[in-house]
């Protein structure tokens, strides 16, 4: 990732947490989980990767192998999920900057700084999963006989359940996919 | 293999477990003690856990009569939100208002259970609509007062304090139902199901 590529990305984030694409993102349940999280994230990861070579080096020394920054991002993204978090962000000023903050920092920038250090088996790991999760995610959303989030409607829940439930199966598919063309085996020859 | 170099994995591998405790203490805390995920079995906890005063709001029932909500201390009350042009949740509310109206004790009317239902939308529920929704569900004045807030700041403040959101617009709002057990002490102490008036009921039974 490029400087000029990673301070683009960072802009994009400034502008989802920004007044009017911000209220529009926070206002459907679906964009909210599915693509403003998403977005810090991956701006804050750009931004980390485009951090300068020295920074990059005094990260590896202290993760050489990203697993610390993995942890404190999935940590991170598991408390957002939760539907409580997620309402507040919605009704508490304060606890929506907080949100805006760690997604970007604790889930991107290190991300960015750690994930490329991470071993392969831990990517193959997380791609399934991430499949896992999403299906899981998509099951117990689309089960769920009432209101999970106070601020959002049943239906918008509906939404997002079928949402998640595509991606998981996408996310499935494209794994057994580079497993058929041998993704996993050329990285062992290597 | 040299002596720095295992010091450094080692204290990499404890880095790692740290963060790992440090990450579940953290959801430990964000989740009640994995009890609470939703904002729903949030604010019960929080509400049985510490018991909240209701507020002092002026409340205007379906007569026209006008009353203070911390005046009402000296009976327990049963309160649920409203609106009476709902047609689903609402109408649920109202016949397990009636279930409850028929079967909780009637023996001391002083210190029996009231039902209190309060309207949320004040721009088309007044006195009429109020007694209207009385008639359809055969309210007994005597045990279940129906009313509204009689300002916007009030109703605020009243739904605040319960913990009630309401989205969408009117006529068709959406809202967290449920029956809310305020005690004689006027303390905001339990918040049921909407569809699970037995629960309510039985709360008397337990603690008298």
């Amino acid at each position: 990732m490029t400087r000029p590529a990673g301070l683009a990305c960072s802009l994009a984030a400034v502008l989802a947490v920004l007044p009017p694409l911000r209220n529009l993102l926070e206002g459907s349940l679906i964009a909210h989980v599915l693509l403003q999280i998403p977005m810090l994230i991956l701006a804050g990861a750009s931004a980390g990767r485009a951090l300068p070579a020295a920074w990059q080096h005094a990260y590896g020394r202290a993760d050489p192998l990203g697993w610390i920054s993995l942890l404190v991002a999935l940590f991170t993204l598991a408390f957002w999920l939760l539907p409580r978090n997620l309402d507040l962000a919605v009704s508490d000023p304060q606890f929506a900057w907080l949100k805006y903050m760690s997604l970007f920092i604790m889930a991107g920038i290190l991300l960015g700084l750690g994930g490329p250090r991470l071993p392969s088996l831990a990517c193959h790991f997380l791609w399934t999963n991430a499949a896992a999760m999403l299906l899981l995610m998509g099951w117990l959303y689309s089960v769920a006989p009432v209101r999970l989030c106070t601020n959002y409607l049943i239906s918008e829940q509906d939404q997002l359940a079928t949402a998640l439930l595509m991606l998981g199966a996408l996310a499935l598919l494209s794994f057994m996919f580079s497993l058929l063309t041998g993704g996993l085996y050329k990285e062992r020859n290597n | 293999m040299n002596g720095t170099v295992l010091l450094k994995r080692y204290l990499y591998g404890l880095s790692i477990a740290l963060t790992l405790a440090l990450g579940i203490t953290a959801l430990t805390f964000a989740t009640s003690g994995w009890q609470a995920y939703t904002t729903e079995a949030t604010r019960r906890l929080e509400v049985q856990n510490n018991p909240r005063p209701v507020p002092a709001v002026t409340l205007e029932d379906s007569r026209g009569r006008r009353f203070n909500l911390a005046d009402l201390r000296g009976r327990p009350l049963l309160v649920d939100f409203i609106y009476t042009g709902c047609a689903d949740a609402c109408t649920d509310l109202g016949e397990n208002f009636q279930k409850i109206q028929a079967r909780l004790p009637l023996s001391d009317t002083d210190k029996a259970p009231l039902l209190l239902s309060i309207s949320f939308d004040l721009e088309r529920d007044k006195p009429a609509q109020l007694r209207h929704y009385g008639k359809r569900f055969d309210a007994d004045s005597q045990r279940w007062r129906i009313a509204r807030p009689v300002s916007e700041a009030g109703l605020e403040r009243l739904l605040k304090r319960f913990g009630v959101v309401v989205l969408g617009e009117p006529p068709q709002y959406v809202h967290n139902a449920a029956i809310y057990k305020v005690d004689a002490e006027g303390q905001l102490t339990r918040i049921f199901d909407y569809d699970r008036p037995q629960a309510a009921i039985d709360s008397f039974q337990h603690s008298s």
